[in-house]
């Protein structure tokens, strides 16, 4: 028991805790004053990076030899060095660029990256992917399908870049299986770099694929990259897609047929704009407005009156598109007769 | 009398040593966890490159909700500040809570808003929707005008037309910084798991905008702001540690990113000031209860910046506010309290709420009470105390030190040195009145809550049949 309160702990060890306390403020002190100091070395590290950036135009207006200015490149950090080129690389391209870009790399970026392709640190693959990526060479395909495989997006990411750049056979395929495994951001940006990278052979090779019919998710990863592109082509596997039991497989089949629309498939168009599911309807919608006609004018005039807002707006956007007789069906609805359609109608003619 | 007071302190003592030993040892825990994510999180900004993301046709669109309640003031440069953000694809909505002011007049003004149609049908109870405009300018800003119902009304208003997968929300004098939203995204959107993402907001109230960017740098160290500063950067630091210890219990309104149809199944939002850490207490509750795989995260970047209570008043009724928000949260989700169905969030993140923030300024006022009985009994160690108090001030000291040498390490948002010095200042002073006030503030708060006590189980029952009724439904999805 206590003879007073707060006798709970000895003097002695209060004490010590303050002292250890005073020794963190101590550390934290000592802390803000590298932070201090860090202010200069930032300031410092702005002044390197201008020197870069001044040799690397030096080298590209031709005020010094290349030779000589990657000899004074070498006085810098690779980081900061490959840093800086990659924010050039996304202003220049002319081939005076990717001379100098070449000769740098060759020289000193790669032979580190080479080395560091196999690094456990995920940085370090991370700066190798991105030398890769700046300057692609065929003899480094080796690390980059390594580097394509790393679990770390950061690093797998880049990787796909390059090889994209390089065509290596074997890295669509590994890029299209790598988009049908992810999702959300992961999944967008390896499709945005296959569409970016669709040349016919890549487009012929991901139509084989597509028939083949092979894994579902890959099988939709095909049919999301084929939605992307405006090119004719005849793919007898989407009348087998459109009869999919897999809802997400219909649906971008249905997505393809309406980007490349034929007149084959209007029946198709008319008959989904008579579906139960809305995402199906709209679809259907834009399908038709391919082939204007009585019938067509009749079927988006019934369906100002839908009773989902998403299929009555592209019914009326559908007859915005189809001006003059679109435009003046949409201007004839009534309040009186048809709120709804009025009400879409005006909206369409206000704001689109 | 003395000797009563003496016999008790035995038991009094040890209650308050573990009773503050528990809290800080949190604190202490979550403010080391919190530093290990901030450098983890600052070494991915390093080789992370935002360039797809600026250049993307498809990635997903966001919509933010912004609730206005007589706003005149800030409600333009806050939705110009939305629109100028270099991510592409968002909606911009705004609700106008039935403003008295000439907020509508001037957004109707400035952004040529034109009536339209309800496009939408209505989920989630709200006060009547008078009118739904959008702009002519600007087609992404919709704007619901509604009767008058309180900020989690408007919300809720504002999500029954939500279309898109995540909304965000964003109160009326909140800026978004443009470099670090646009680093949050490759985080949101990398998992499908994730229902929530907080980020850190500061206190904007001598900060200026440049080019979406916001800067610090005209800070003068003006006493409340710089306070609240302190505040919002330790809260924020220490939020980062609790996801590795079960999960976070609140994400700030002021700029939270929340799964549009997890929150309507879950009921949408809940009738209390509080309603930003009330949601994410019963997203918790009911995504445990299905067994549906999420995450709700929180990244330590700067995102918003927002502006904070200049008088003493204004201060003081939002922190009662607060107060009575929190017991208010954790009244609805008593449930939760050390139930092992709700793993460690039941039983350790929710348990740290009840006892160690909801209830502590009881425990703080019992202490100086304490305190001062005893000196006027001459019945204490007047050293021992002395000593301890030190301690406490010194690790209030550390904590605020270590959350301002972790931010300015990593983001330099506060990057002028007087700025620094300013803060460090009033961390050091913070314990001489601010704290107090605080607790007088806070014990108002309290008072409050049990003045309406009756209001709250009302409401907790209608709580309870949502998280039912979504309960029953089964997998939540987003």
């Amino acid at each position: 028991m206590n003879n007073v309160a707060f006798e709970f702990l000895s003097t002695e060890l209060l004490v010590y805790i303050i002292y250890c306390e005073l020794f963190i403020v101590f550390c934290l002190t000592l802390g803000f004053f590298s932070l201090i100091n860090k202010h200069f070395l930032l300031f410092e590290k702005l002044q390197k990076k201008r020197m870069v950036a001044n040799i690397l135009i030096d080298m590209m207006v031709s005020k010094i030899e290349i030779e000589e200015g990657i000899l004074q490149l070498r006085k810098f950090s690779k980081l900061l060095l490959l840093r800086q080129m990659r924010l050039f690389n996304q202003r220049f391209n002319d081939s005076d660029w990717m001379l100098i870009k070449e000769k740098i790399a060759k020289s000193y970026l790669l032979p580190a990256a080479r080395q560091l392709a196999g690094s456990n640190s995920s940085k370090k693959r991370n700066f190798a992917a991105n030398c890769f990526s700046l300057v692609p060479l065929a003899e480094d395909n080796k690390f980059i399908l390594k580097l394509l495989d790393d679990p770390i997006f950061l690093v797998s990411s880049i990787a796909a870049q390059a090889a994209m750049k390089l065509e290596i056979r074997t890295s669509f395929y590994k890029i299209l299986l790598l988009m049908s495994r992810s999702e959300g951001f992961t999944y967008c940006y390896y499709r945005d770099l296959l569409i970016d990278n669709m040349t016919i052979r890549n487009f012929a090779f991901l139509q084989k694929i597509a028939a083949q019919n092979l894994d579902p998710a890959v099988h939709l990863a095909c049919l999301h990259l084929l939605i992307s592109r405006r090119l004719s082509f005849s793919a007898t596997f989407l009348k087998r897609d459109i009869k999919s039991s897999n809802p997400a497989i219909r649906m971008a089949a249905l997505k393809i047929f309406v980007r490349y629309p034929q007149h084959s498939f209007f029946n198709l168009f008319l008959e989904c704009t008579k579906s139960s599911d809305p995402d199906i309807r709209i679809e259907g919608i834009k399908g038709i407005e391919f082939f204007p006609s009585p019938i067509v004018y009749f079927e988006l005039t019934k369906m100002l009156s839908d009773n989902n807002w998403q299929v009555r707006l592209q019914a009326s956007k559908s007859l915005k598109l189809l001006a003059p007789e679109g435009e003046a069906i949409l201007r004839a609805q009534d309040p009186g007769i048809d709120l709804k359609a009025y009400e879409v109608a005006q909206y369409v003619l206000n704001f689109y | 009398m003395r000797d009563t007071y003496i016999y008790y302190s035995y038991y009094f003592d040890n209650f308050f040593l573990f009773y503050f030993g528990y809290i800080n040892g949190v604190y202490a825990l979550t403010l080391i966890l919190g530093l290990i994510k901030i450098f983890n999180r600052v070494e991915e900004l390093k080789v992370e490159d935002s360039f797809p993301i600026f250049h993307s046709e498809s990635l997903p669109r966001v919509t933010f909700l912004v609730a206005a309640y007589n706003e005149e003031k800030d409600i333009i440069q806050t939705i110009d500040n939305l629109l100028a953000l270099s991510y592409r694809h968002k909606n911009i909505l705004i609700i106008n809570d039935g403003s008295t002011d000439g907020t509508l007049e001037l957004l109707k003004q400035k952004y040529q808003l034109l009536p339209i149609p309800q496009y939408y049908e209505e989920i989630l109870p709200s006060m009547a929707v008078r009118e739904i405009y959008q702009s002519k300018l600007f087609p992404l800003i919709t704007l619901i005008d509604k009767e008058n119902g309180g900020k989690y009304d408007a919300l809720n208003a504002g999500l029954n037309a939500c279309q898109t997968t995540y909304f965000i929300t964003c109160d009326a004098d909140t800026l978004v910084d443009d470099q670090h939203f646009i680093a949050l995204i490759r985080p949101l959107l990398t998992s499908k798991q994730n229902v929530g993402l907080g980020a850190s907001v500061y206190i904007k109230n001598e900060c200026t905008l440049h080019y979406n960017i916001i800067l610090a740098d005209a800070f003068h160290g003006e006493y409340f702001s710089s306070m609240q500063s302190i505040e919002y950067i330790r809260a924020f630091l220490g939020r980062q540690g609790w996801d590795y210890l079960g999960g976070n219990f609140v994400m700030s309104g002021a700029f939270s990113i929340l799964g549009t149809q997890a929150v309507i199944q879950c009921g949408g939002f809940a009738p209390t000031v509080a309603n930003d850490m009330e949601i994410i207490l019963r997203l918790n509750r009911v995504l445990l209860a299905t067994n549906t795989p999420y995450k709700i995260s929180y990244l330590p970047d700067p995102v918003a910046w927002t502006d904070g209570p200049v008088t003493l008043k204004e201060l003081g009724n939002q922190r009662a506010a607060w107060q009575m928000g929190l017991l208010e949260s954790i009244w609805y989700n008593k449930i939760l309290l050390f139930n092992p169905k709700y793993g460690k969030f039941g039983c350790f993140v929710f348990s740290f709420l009840t006892l160690g923030e909801a209830i502590e300024p009881l425990v703080e006022a019992i202490g100086y009470i304490y305190i001062i009985l005893g000196l006027w009994l001459n019945a204490i160690n007047v050293i021992n105390l002395l000593l301890l108090l030190l301690i406490v001030w010194l690790f209030t000291f550390i904590l605020t030190a270590t959350s301002l040498l972790a931010e300015e390490i990593t983001f330099r948002k506060f990057f002028n040195l007087r700025s620094i010095l300013y803060l460090l200042f009033y961390s050091v002073i913070e314990n001489l009145g601010y704290r107090q006030l605080n607790l007088i503030w806070r014990l108002r708060g309290t008072f409050d809550f049990i003045k309406k006590i009756l209001i709250v189980e009302k409401d907790s029952k209608y709580i309870n049949n949502c998280v039912k009724e979504a309960i029953r439904q089964g997998e939540i999805k987003w």
